[in-house]
């Protein structure tokens, strides 16, 4: 079993300048955490809607 | 020749997670008598499951990947508890967070137990598609482990609607056609369009938000003119700070990850959410307060304060300059052992944790409970059952704390384990 401090710090974006705390060694939870490479969320299956056609006739 | 060689002296233990919880819950346990067979029983975990999985990445390449499912105890109900996708995801973190979930369910009166898992991984190393397989592939390796009436998994560090939809998906495909759609309750904080619960991202804030009006309610106050301040602006701090705001209280303080501002006239909560999302989420620079030293945060004059970003915050350094007189725990752990004893000699009242931000799990319940009957819930119904709950949840708290003369954070805990040591000497220990 391993005893290694959670620290969520290392994977934030925030970490270069968080003011929230220092002592980033025991962080295992916290509601400022953000990923340190945004991806937004796409929908699982595109829904395109087609052009409106011009009236030919 | 003299041996020059000096022994190295013995380094202290690091102490993990799970000793803190342990250590939590042996201190109740003390309190409250537990009998001490279902101490035996509490003090470890149910099933730990380690799963090492194989993943095709984009280039072609496969990787072996780790993931853990611990499950703590289902005596009051199917597992419960967060998926975390981060590098720092070991048995040891799962073992303390499923413990953690027992005791927050059971507070809560939910017909859950404790669970917590997730994969060792940094996220952001993956595409999206590589994240979606490892997602679909850990579920498909952890099989029955989890199941809508067994273990049900949300979201947590690095996780999100999209992944739980991902693992509903998965699952619910390794079953017969006609037993699908039986089994989307498998996981919350499903995507709203896809079995997810209206309202759930500000179920948490609500809730730390619902604890003060009772706290205010029990004491014959109103929250009307009341100040406050917050740490963190995210889903929980900005929630919590709009249903204040709402019932006549100020914002006299703010700090999230890039800075600390501060107005006693008051900042408006709409107006800094808006800044915010249109700084890149930051509230620094907002024209209506201004900027201060974080490290006085804590001390500004209010009312009411509300950690509710991370743990650690309030501790010995800065308890004795706390001006307000209710401290709301909207984080995890916000408040430390040292810190706590010099509020409780101040008279500061703390909502606990595992009370103020109950209000998530809670959130959770509802859209497992809407799956499972087939419905679909308003807001407005939402909200008022979420009251209805929490508000019972306080009562107990609050009565067992002054009937028995103890801080509400023992109450709480004492609660939380004496309901499932209760359901072990109801129903006995098979054989």
């Amino acid at each position: 079993m391993t005893n290694n401090p959670t620290n969520l710090c290392l994977e934030c974006a925030h970490a270069a300048y968080c003011v929230l705390t220092h002592n980033h060694s025991a962080v295992f939870s916290c509601s400022e955490f953000d990923e340190l490479q945004h991806r937004a969320p796409e929908p699982l299956l595109k829904i395109t809607q087609r052009e409106p056609e011009m009236a030919t006739i | 020749m003299t041996n020059t060689q000096t022994l190295e002296k013995p380094q202290p233990v690091k102490r993990g997670m799970l000793d803190n919880v342990l250590e939590q819950f042996n201190s109740a346990a003390d309190k409250i008598d537990l009998n001490p067979n279902v101490r035996k029983i509490l003090s470890i975990t149910n099933t730990e499951i380690i799963i090492h999985f194989p993943v095709r990445m984009d280039n072609g390449n496969v990787e072996i990947f780790t993931g853990y499912r611990v499950q703590h105890n289902n005596a009051l109900g199917p597992y419960k508890g967060g998926l975390r996708y981060h590098p720092t995801v070991d048995i040891d973190a799962a073992r303390a967070l499923a413990m953690w979930m027992t005791w927050k369910t059971s507070l809560a009166g939910l017909p859950y137990g404790g669970a917590k898992g997730g994969i060792q991984i940094d996220p952001s190393k993956y595409s999206k598609n590589e994240l979606e397989r490892i997602t679909r592939r850990f579920t498909y390796a952890l099989g029955e482990n989890i199941g809508p009436e067994h273990d049900i998994p949300a979201p947590d560090v690095n996780t999100n609607d999209q992944t739980m939809a991902w693992i509903a998906d998965t699952y619910m495909s390794t079953k017969s056609t006609s037993e699908r759609s039986k089994n989307q309750h498998v996981v919350t904080g499903k995507p709203v369009g896809s079995g997810g619960l209206e309202g759930r991202d500000r179920a948490t804030g609500y809730g730390v938000f619902l604890t003060i009006k009772f706290w205010a309610e029990k004491n014959n106050e109103s929250l009307n003119g009341k100040t406050f301040i917050v740490q963190g602006f995210g889903n929980v701090g900005y929630w919590a700070a709009h249903f204040l705001e709402n019932e006549g209280a100020k914002m006299v303080g703010v700090q999230d990850a890039y800075g600390s501002l501060q107005n006693k006239e008051g900042i408006t909560v709409e107006d800094l959410f808006n800044y915010g999302k249109a700084n890149n989420g930051s509230i620094v620079g907002f024209p209506e307060a201004s900027a201060m030293d974080g490290k006085e945060f804590f001390g500004l004059d209010c009312d009411i304060c509300i950690p509710a970003a991370l743990g650690n915050q309030i501790t010995a350094q800065n308890a004795h300059s706390i001006k307000a007189t209710l401290i709301a725990e909207g984080a995890n752990g916000p408040t430390d052992v040292e810190g706590e004893k010099i509020l409780m000699e101040r008279g500061i009242t703390i909502i606990p944790d595992i009370m103020c931000n109950s209000g998530g799990v809670i959130g959770s319940y509802f859209e497992w409970l809407q799956n499972r009957n087939g419905e679909l819930w308003q807001m407005d119904e939402i909200l008022e059952k979420l009251e209805k709950k929490l508000r019972s949840t306080f009562k107990k708290v609050t009565a067992y704390s002054e009937e028995k003369g103890i801080d509400m954070r023992t109450a709480a805990f004492a609660i939380a384990i004496e309901r499932i040591e209760k359901a072990y000497v109801l129903r006995g220990i098979f054989p």
